[in-house]
């Protein structure tokens, strides 16, 4: 009997093979994948992994060799990335991200300067606050927000059309106690269940604009 | 506001009739209209005389319920009368088909001068009397699944582009304070769930156009019409609304 299984590889290949930007897409190592888009004059290394937890560590074992990676794929739709990988990442100038993440970035001239607009959007949005100091960021999802004379705020940020008991859950489950869950979807609802759900483990749901309001409060 | 099909519109007349009203009786032996025939007949004038630049009401309800309803067969009960075929035999000529329901004055007109009013005009107005009764409820039955589509075109095609250019997933509601959230959700609410039910009310009515597959398409499109309202006509979210059926690009398409 024949191992069918795909290597995380494999997977990236495939996907990005239905990708309209795509001329081309070899897989060159167990975790690496070599790509030709129509947008990149050059051909760009993308890294692919398959963790829970995308640490600095593992990054790093990611990105060396001859040719640096334009971008480091981790699969998992709810993996995470540490606040160190990040910052590494951004020093090594690698993109970071999930699939989709991945698609859009191959849509760029230089994938590797890709940025996910909903984090851009979210880190402007509270470097901007009056009340925000700053924010650490713990994981790619999971912030730390700092404020002018009162506690820091542990926030987790989601992105869910319709949200459920079962993402509330899997927050909880992924980041621990947290203060505040927002959902920056504009189209987001929440669903009955996941109100009750939040309220019970003690902490609200919010849109954007009431979060941006909460900041100001103790 | 529910699925009314053009052959439902009956049934809900039928049941809104005035208690107590007595039908009009009518006796040219087997040319007589049966009980059916005359409550469908009735059921299709919606009330109301069928000649288009009449539409008299013809039934009133007080102390006393009463109507004014005149049945009038388009080719005569005999051979002799106004517009007679002798080729049609007398259960055709009590058929629902060669009867219309008229006011008295325009029974009297018709028949006193049936070469002013011959039998491919009154025809035209129980058809143009019944197109009348389903474009009020927006439904019309079609000859054939062309015509069907072309019916529902349309309201796909607007349907389709507002999600195309305003949809939840475009890029720009990335950005939790996009502008096209509260665009999408004012075209949701003016034109797509206003389309949606049209659409519905088409397929309905044209039900018997449609193929066995098409039926499940149709059904599956029916809950996500009630999913999409759910969520923006009531704000429910379950994590479980159905997406538009991929198939109704298809249907009614040969």
């Amino acid at each position: 009997m024949g191992n069918n299984k795909k290597s995380p590889a494999e997977f990236i290949a495939q996907a990005l093979e239905k990708h309209d930007e795509v001329e081309a897409v070899n897989v060159v190592a167990e975790h690496r994948v070599r790509v030709k888009s129509k947008k990149c004059k050059e051909e760009f290394d993308v890294a692919v992994t398959s963790v829970d937890t995308l640490d600095e560590a593992t990054l790093m074992s990611l990105i060396q060799g001859s040719t640096k990676p334009a971008f480091v794929v981790n699969i998992p739709t709810n993996g995470r990335f540490t606040g160190t990988a990040l910052t590494l990442a951004h020093a090594e100038s690698v993109a970071i991200g999930g699939v989709g993440d991945l698609y859009r970035a191959v849509n760029q001239e230089e994938p590797n300067k890709y940025d996910c607009k909903n984090t851009a959007f979210r880190d402007r949005g509270l470097r901007q606050h009056s009340t925000v100091s700053g924010f650490t960021k713990e994981f790619d999802r999971c912030y730390v927000v700092h404020r002018h004379g009162l506690p820091d705020l542990r926030v987790v940020f989601i992105h869910e059309y319709e949200l459920t008991a079962d993402h509330v859950r899997t927050a909880v489950d992924r980041y621990g106690r947290f203060d505040v869950l927002v959902n920056s979807d504009p189209n987001a609802r929440a669903s009955e269940k996941a109100d009750d759900t939040a309220a019970q483990l003690g902490f609200p749901i919010l849109q954007w604009g009431p979060f941006y309001k909460r900041l100001r409060e103790k | 506001m529910g699925y009314q099909a053009a052959g439902h519109i009956r049934l809900v007349y039928w049941s809104s009739l005035p208690k107590n009203t007595q039908l009009m009786t009518c006796d040219r032996g087997k040319a007589t209209p049966d009980e059916p025939t005359k409550l469908r007949l009735f059921a299709d004038s919606a009330g109301r005389c069928q000649k288009p630049d009449c539409l008299t009401a013809l039934f009133f309800s007080g102390t006393v319920n009463f109507h004014i309803a005149e049945m009038a067969h388009i080719c005569a009960a005999s051979d002799s009368g106004p517009r007679s075929n002798p080729e049609l035999t007398e259960e055709e000529r009590g058929a629902h088909e060669n009867l219309i329901l008229l006011c008295p004055t325009c029974h009297t007109k018709i028949d006193k001068a049936p070469a002013n009013y011959p039998d491919e005009m009154i025809l035209e107005w129980k058809a143009a009397h019944n197109e009348r009764i389903a474009k009020a409820f927006g439904a019309l039955e079609y000859k054939n699944r062309e015509d069907a589509r072309s019916a529902i075109e349309p309201f796909l095609a607007e349907n389709r582009t507002i999600f195309d250019t305003y949809g939840p997933h475009r890029e720009e509601n990335q950005n939790p304070e996009s502008e096209l959230a509260g665009i999408w959700q004012r075209k949701v609410l003016e034109k797509i769930l206003p389309n949606n039910r049209a659409i519905l009310m088409i397929l309905d009515a044209n039900r018997l156009l449609l193929m066995e597959p098409e039926i499940s398409t149709l059904e599956s499109f029916r809950q996500h019409v009630d999913d999409l309202e759910a969520r923006h006509l009531n704000d429910v979210a379950t994590g479980h609304a159905t997406r538009f059926p991929a198939e109704m690009s298809k249907i009614l398409k040969e």
